[in-house]
């Protein structure tokens, strides 16, 4: 995949769509073979068996959802999305639509199957990236369906931010200062004892990025109303902070999810701007 | 401005409205959106608001005469190295299980009647935590199985040890088979 300057105008919406397309399908072929992984714990006895899925809602019962969700057609659900994902990254010239219409369907079957404790933020973020997607291929050469599309991821990734960094302000335990560090303590959310002691160590610095990341959050809507340049700050803040998470807490889906909607920021701040 | 172009541009700002509405109300939300957003299309973005908690995960086992096993642990920390970054298989189990366990300790914090225990330990979360705990391995190798197991929810004070450990949750023996 050879990429040319002009692969870098974003201020086109076929190419801020193409480059959506890349990042969410990189982070959904991670996603799957992750799963495939684990394909153990897909089956009845594993931590994700569906005997014991099903169990949380009475309509799960039927046997239909049988087919597709318990084991082994759970594999066969996870190699078609892993598909998907693949076809979308070779970018052939023919069957996107069918590639994000497959990606969209088994996205709302995952969701389905391990709501709540096997659905994680970054997996709600590609489902409404990927369905964007699929409604925009309803009418591919449609300028106005291409700008609402684009609108529409780079509102909710905004929107995302904004509803975290509010959420971090309203926290008692942001608000001291201390939102950071107790995070980086509890060893379920996965960072290193290290980084725990040398943010208790150095308090200045736990504070500094507390703060830091609540205002940033926060502030985070002025991206699509700032010139180019800041707006690529402000992007490139995003980067850093969805790359440390990936690096310190092992939160590497996260990463492809948030900046696979950059570029319909980037579009917004470029054509607009 | 066709009649499918309209659709589609109205689709998606009913969509973007709906999350919007439903990040300003989520809790007020939730008992609809469960029962009628089975898709979970409407995301929550409150993410990594809550101060994280160090729950812990306990078991042991009873043996036919009486004698109780001390208490083994099941971690629920994830584990780290540097290729995460890049690919985490087995987050996504360690994940659960501290999810689970983080709802349940929630669950038994809200009881406020001992009648309320039967309630609890038939709702899903605790038959989830209860076959996590199932499936560990004997708590003490060196003795024959326990026909019995416990579990207990603890709360500690992370890598920093911050506060001192308190018991949340103590389950009833319950048959190992």
């Amino acid at each position: 995949m050879l990429i040319s300057f002009s692969q870098l105008d974003f201020s086109q919406p076929d190419i801020a769509l193409l480059w959506i397309i890349r990042l969410a399908a990189v982070g959904i072929l991670i996603d799957a073979l992750e799963w495939l992984t684990i394909w153990r714990e897909l089956r009845a006895d594993g931590a994700f068996g569906w005997p014991w899925l099903r169990s949380r809602r009475a309509f799960l019962q039927h046997a239909p959802f049988a087919l597709f969700f318990d084991f082994p057609g759970v594999i066969g659900l996870l190699l078609l999305r892993g598909s998907g994902a693949l076809w979308l990254l070779a970018e052939p010239a023919v069957g996107r639509n069918v590639a994000l219409t497959l990606l969209f369907f088994t996205g709302l079957s995952l969701h389905l199957r391990n709501f709540p404790h096997g659905i994680d933020g970054h997996h709600r973020m590609m489902l409404v990236i990927v369905g964007a997607l699929c409604l925009q291929q309803l009418a591919p050469t449609s300028p106005l369906v291409q700008q609402a599309t684009l609108w529409f991821i780079a509102l909710q990734s905004v929107l995302s931010y904004v509803t975290a960094g509010w959420g971090k302000v309203s926290a008692p335990s942001w608000r001291s200062g201390d939102g950071l560090l107790q995070s980086f303590n509890t060893p379920s959310v996965g960072a290193t004892p290290m980084v725990a002691h040398f943010l208790a160590q150095h308090q200045w610095v736990a504070t500094t990025c507390n703060w830091g990341v609540m205002l940033i959050e926060c502030l985070f809507p002025l991206v699509l109303f700032s010139p180019p340049p800041l707006a690529l700050l402000w992007l490139g803040w995003g980067l850093l902070f969805h790359g440390m998470n990936a690096v310190m807490l092992g939160f590497n889906k996260f990463f492809w999810a948030w900046t696979a909607t950059y570029p319909a920021i980037l579009y917004i701040v470029y054509h607009y701007g | 401005m066709s009649i499918l172009e309209t659709s589609i541009v109205a689709l998606l700002a009913l969509w973007l409205l709906a999350t919007v509405v439903y990040q300003g109300f989520t809790r007020q939300l939730q008992g609809i959106t469960w029962r009628w957003d089975i898709f979970r299309l409407l995301p929550s973005y409150r993410l990594f608001t809550d101060r994280p908690r160090d729950f812990r995960l306990f078991y042991r086992d009873q043996m036919m005469d009486g004698e109780m096993t001390h208490w083994q642990e099941i971690s629920l920390a994830r584990t780290f190295a540097w290729h995460h970054a890049l690919y985490h298989p087995t987050s996504a189990v360690t994940w659960m299980h501290a999810a689970l366990v983080d709802d349940l300790v929630k669950r038994c914090e809200r009881k406020r009647l001992a009648t309320e225990e039967q309630r609890i330990s038939q709702g899903f979360l605790y038959v989830a935590v209860k076959r996590i705990v199932l499936a560990a391995a004997p708590a003490d190798p060196l003795m024959p199985p326990g026909v019995q197991r416990q579990f207990k929810l603890v709360e500690g004070g992370g890598h920093l040890n911050t506060q001192p450990t308190i018991v949340c949750y103590c389950s009833p023996f319950f048959e190992r088979c």
